[in-house]
């Protein structure tokens, strides 16, 4: 008995041993499927470029707000001043057209709509272009001359896109990759409805089916496939 | 209660511990040690056989004047202070058994002035300890408040030597130290537990000793306390150790002593973002011998001997402080597509993060020796004793035990009130350069006062009470009428203990500790020789010399081509005292005692500092119960060349010389009347004038661009002090 007892221990030590030097540098790598690319991923799904991008706009300008409010600025001139560049930004047709259709990935005719409807005094109308502006603004870097750049230097946070893969797009059926040529013949396409509505589960839980297979995207026509 | 008949007897015993003290602080420091503890077991032998509770001390009441006059007043200045106090320092012994004793001092002190304000006067209790010598005499302990003295390079308290000092200074510079709990051993003042082993004589060996001392020490060295309750909350801690054996005459012995910070108390509270914490650990390992022919050959007139002490110290430093680090941290977001589709997606941010840092701040290892030769004997009524010798100590080296003299000066102890001109610059001088050191010296003052707002204490611009939000509307109801007292002090001494980084640079500057050796023997990057004579002919006549070689290595100075490099600095210091026991001398039944010394110091680098201190001083026994008590001192102090400058250094690293001092020169005359009422018992009334002139050079911005005005600082204080003593 007494030895047996010696054995487990040492088992146990072994055991733990052994799961001690199990180092992950990644980890989500296990929960990721094979040939993950977190780049390729956020090709695919540009929404979290763009949330991403807004997110560190707003970051950035709190700390310049905060950096204003320490030199003593006072809340009623740091709030004109916040106006004024907005108002300026959006001013700025060119870089407002490539900010909302090519960043946020809104079409040309959106676009046209919202300069058809600026100045109009409608109220439905003036909503569309508060709705717009609104949007636009997030993107605004305060106390920045706009420049493309200052948006694509945003740093990417390669661990957000996997693990956005791991925590909701591989349920909800989104691509992970491209299909091969051959997956663009031999593979079916996600059925329709399996497809993500985009509307939050929390709203009606019931309605959520969680997508067991993987989903490659296939960029001749421009649909989801399934992965075998 | 049981009050003994031996009261007398031990009021007279306590009366000759006093005075023994001083009559032996000229001595060799090492010596002191061991002459006091004869004599306590002396004392222990007389009183081992007295049992019980024994209440025995001193009550005092007195007045204390003191009249200020200077040019550097404003005219509405108060110039008059005057203390008048009732106060009584009680010292209870209790002995359950001829081994042991419990020691509790107390005082109770009435300052009059305020004698209707205050009600009802609480009593201090400054003196705890339970003292014994146990197992056969084999074992002294202490616990609680006790002296403890090493070696000169392990524990020990550097104290100011002035030869040949008058009486008047002497009992004035004791009841200084005395207010704090000091005496003028170089045993240091410290609180915890202290055990010494001696085994007697065993074979040829003729005494093994064994000693262990643990104590906690206070964690942060100021120069003086704010206010009496004065508190912190991290610790500090004491280890020593110690063992020795002694046979033939020779005694080898080892000691170590380990000073550290206590982590774990200071990391209860979270460090502010601002805040840097230092840890502080100095170790010091020593050796020392020393041999006394005495033992050997008893019958030679002339002994002769050596002490020896070899030390290995390490001191390093941690220092802990935050961070300003920022971390990534992930969150779930919800977002919209230009499609309008919903979606969730990983948020990423950056939070602020501060993390602890804790770094190797300071490392160092330094070795620190000293030998001494010595003679002395008695040939035909002449006592002498003759030393000299060689030390020399590294850089590197740190002994914090051994390097904190009691006396820290500066700050001003009369008249304190006093207010001056604006352009007088007293402001700044003599808040950072300091006062007079002869006030410090022999001037103190002790008040009990009524605790409110303005003298608790306060954290920056705050009250304590109130932190962080200024002043709070309830700050003075709620300590209005309280009746609590707190007893304040104003007093150049301090039993506390200086780190290395909080050592005060300016105290060193005030050579009354010793301009070659401000930190006593253990004093950092110095070498060379000392000499001492001291000869005794038949309580006649007394003369004591002392020279000091002692050369610093190295010191911010200028080279040939007149570039800031590193320079020696040589210090020369010589004293000769003589007094003369006229009443003796002419086999009168009286003590006349004359006496007077002269000391001189210079360093040849640096500031090139010049001191000249002089004292003559008179104790003579007049007519019946009459003596005649008179002293002089005066103290000069010079800076070469462009003086010390009073710096200020702004927040970007540069500094101002706001101010430099290039001489200070202090005069104290002293002379008074001591009455002895009853044995023991004494009524004294003195006169003293003191007097404190700094000069110094300002810069100024004139149409001719920056030039240096001179300016003076001149103080006149007439001081006089009336009191009646009764030891008890």
């Amino acid at each position: 008995m007494k030895k047996f007892h010696q054995y487990t221990m040492i088992l146990l030590a072994g055991v733990l041993g052994a799961c001690s030097s199990m180092s992950v540098n990644d980890p989500y790598e296990d929960s990721l499927p094979a040939g993950f690319n977190a780049s390729v991923y956020v090709e695919l799904h540009p929404q979290l470029r763009v949330a991403e991008i807004k997110d560190y706009v707003a970051y950035r300008n709190e700390l310049v707000s905060d950096s204003l409010k320490k030199a003593g600025v006072d809340d009623a001139t740091l709030s004109a001043f916040t106006a004024n560049d907005e108002t300026a930004f959006l001013a700025n047709t060119a870089v407002a057209q490539g900010v909302y259709t090519v960043l946020a990935g809104h079409s040309a005719a959106e676009w046209e709509a919202y300069i058809a409807q600026k100045g109009s005094t409608e109220k439905e109308a003036k909503q569309a272009v508060a709705k717009v502006e609104k949007e636009l603004k997030e993107f605004n870097f305060i106390n920045v001359i706009e420049d493309l750049n200052a948006w694509s230097n945003v740093p990417k946070d390669q661990n957000a896109y996997s693990m956005q893969y791991t925590l909701y797009g591989k349920s909800h059926g989104w691509a992970y990759r491209y299909c091969s040529d051959s997956e663009n013949i031999t593979n079916l396409p996600v059925p329709e409805g399996d497809l993500d509505k985009g509307i939050p589960a929390a709203k009606n839980p019931t309605d959520f089916t969680p997508i067991t297979y993987l989903v490659c995207y296939d960029k001749v026509a421009m649909i989801n496939r399934v992965i075998q | 209660m049981m009050f003994n008949k031996k009261i007398s007897a031990f009021g007279l015993t306590s009366a000759i511990l006093f005075s023994a003290a001083t009559a032996f602080a000229a001595e060799n420091q090492t010596e002191v040690v061991t002459q006091q503890k004869s004599l306590l077991e002396k004392l222990d032998s007389l009183n081992a056989a007295v049992l019980g509770l024994k209440i025995n001390g001193t009550a005092k009441a007195g007045v204390l004047a003191s009249f200020a006059s200077s040019d550097q007043y404003t005219e509405d200045s108060p110039t008059q202070e005057n203390q008048a106090f009732t106060d009584v320092n009680l010292r209870l012994t209790a002995r359950p058994s001829s081994e042991t004793m419990i020691d509790v001092q107390l005082r109770l002190h009435k300052d009059w002035q305020s004698a209707y304000d205050e009600n009802n006067n609480p009593v201090i209790g400054h003196w705890f300890s339970y003292d014994g010598t146990i197992l056969n005499k084999h074992v002294d302990f202490n616990l609680g408040y006790m002296r403890v003295g090493y070696t000169p390079l392990t524990i020990n308290t550097p104290q100011t030597e002035i030869l040949q000092e008058p009486e008047i200074f002497a009992e004035k510079r004791r009841e200084a130290l005395a207010q704090r709990n000091l005496d003028t051993t170089s045993r240091r003042l410290l609180h915890g537990l202290n055990v010494a082993y001696q085994s007697g004589s065993v074979g040829v060996v003729d005494n093994i000793t064994a000693q262990l001392t643990g104590a906690r020490l206070r964690n942060t060295a100021k120069k003086l306390d704010q206010v009496f309750f004065d508190f912190d909350f991290s610790d500090r801690y004491l280890l020593g150790a110690r063992a020795g054996v002694e046979a033939y005459g020779a005694h080898l012995g080892l000691n170590y002593v380990n000073v550290f910070d206590r982590k774990q108390t200071r990391r209860s509270r979270d460090i502010a973002d601002e805040d840097t914490i230092k840890y502080d650990k100095n170790m010091v390992f020593s050796a020392d011998l020393s041999f006394d022919s005495k033992k050997v050959l008893p019958a030679l007139p002339v002994t002769f001997g050596l002490n020896g002490e070899f030390a290995m110290s390490s001191w390093n430093v941690e220092r802990e402080y935050k961070t300003k680090g920022k971390k990534r941290s992930y969150r779930v977001g919800q977002a919209t597509a230009a499609d309008g589709k919903q979606f969730a997606y990983v948020k990423s941010s950056l939070d602020s993060d501060p993390t602890v840092v804790i770094e190797d701040y300071m490392d160092m290892d330094g070795t620190s020796f000293y030998a001494d030769l010595f003679a002395k004997g008695n040939i035909s009524d002449v006592d002498f004793k003759v030393s000299a010798g060689y030390f020399q100590t590294d850089s590197n080296f740190w002994s914090e035990l051994a390097s904190s003299p009691v006396y820290q000066g500066r700050s001003t102890i009369l008249n304190t009130g006093a207010l001056y001109v604006d352009t007088s610059y007293a402001d700044l001088v003599l808040g950072t350069f300091g006062a007079s050191s002869l006030e410090n010296l022999y001037f103190s003052v002790y008040n009990s006062t009524t605790l409110q707002a303005t003298n608790l204490m306060t954290m920056g611009g705050s009250n304590a009470l109130s932190n962080g939000v200024g002043e709070s509307p309830y700050l003075f109801t709620r300590l209005d009428n309280n009746y609590k007292n707190g007893h304040f002090y104003r007093n150049g001494y301090t039993g506390n203990i200086a780190k290395r980084l909080e050592l005060d640079p300016l105290m060193v500057l005030d050579p009354s500790v010793g301009l070659a050796l401000p930190l006593g023997l253990a004093t950092p990057d110095r070498k060379g020789i000392n000499a001492k004579v001291d000869v005794n002919w038949a309580d006649k006549v007394f003369f004591n010399a002392r020279v000091n070689l002692v050369t610093q290595g190295s010191v911010p100075g200028l080279d040939d081509a007149g570039n800031v490099t590193t320079v020696e600095n040589k210090f020369t210091e010589f004293a000769v005292g003589l007094g003369l026991d006229a009443g003796n001398l002419a086999q009168l039944d009286r003590k006349i005692l004359v006496q007077g010394s002269l000391a001189k110091g210079k360093e040849d680098a640096y500031l090139k500092r010049e001191t000249t201190r002089l004292v003559a001083g008179v104790t003579a026994d007049v007519w019946g119960p009459i003596s005649l008590l008179a002293g002089f001192q005066m103290y000069e102090k010079k800076f070469g060349d462009n003086g010390y400058g009073i710096v200020s250094e702004t927040e970007e690293g540069y500094s101002t010389v706001l101010a430099s001092v290039t001489k200070t020169t202090e005069m104290l005359i002293m002379g008074g009347v001591r009455v002895k009422l009853a044995p023991i018992s004494y009524l004294t009334i003195q006169y003293g004038m003191l007097q404190n002139d700094l000069d110094f050079s300002v810069p100024v911005l004139g149409p001719a661009g920056l030039s240096l005005v001179g300016k003076n600082i001149s103080i006149n204080k007439n001081v006089i002090l009336a009191d009646v003593t009764v030891n008890f």
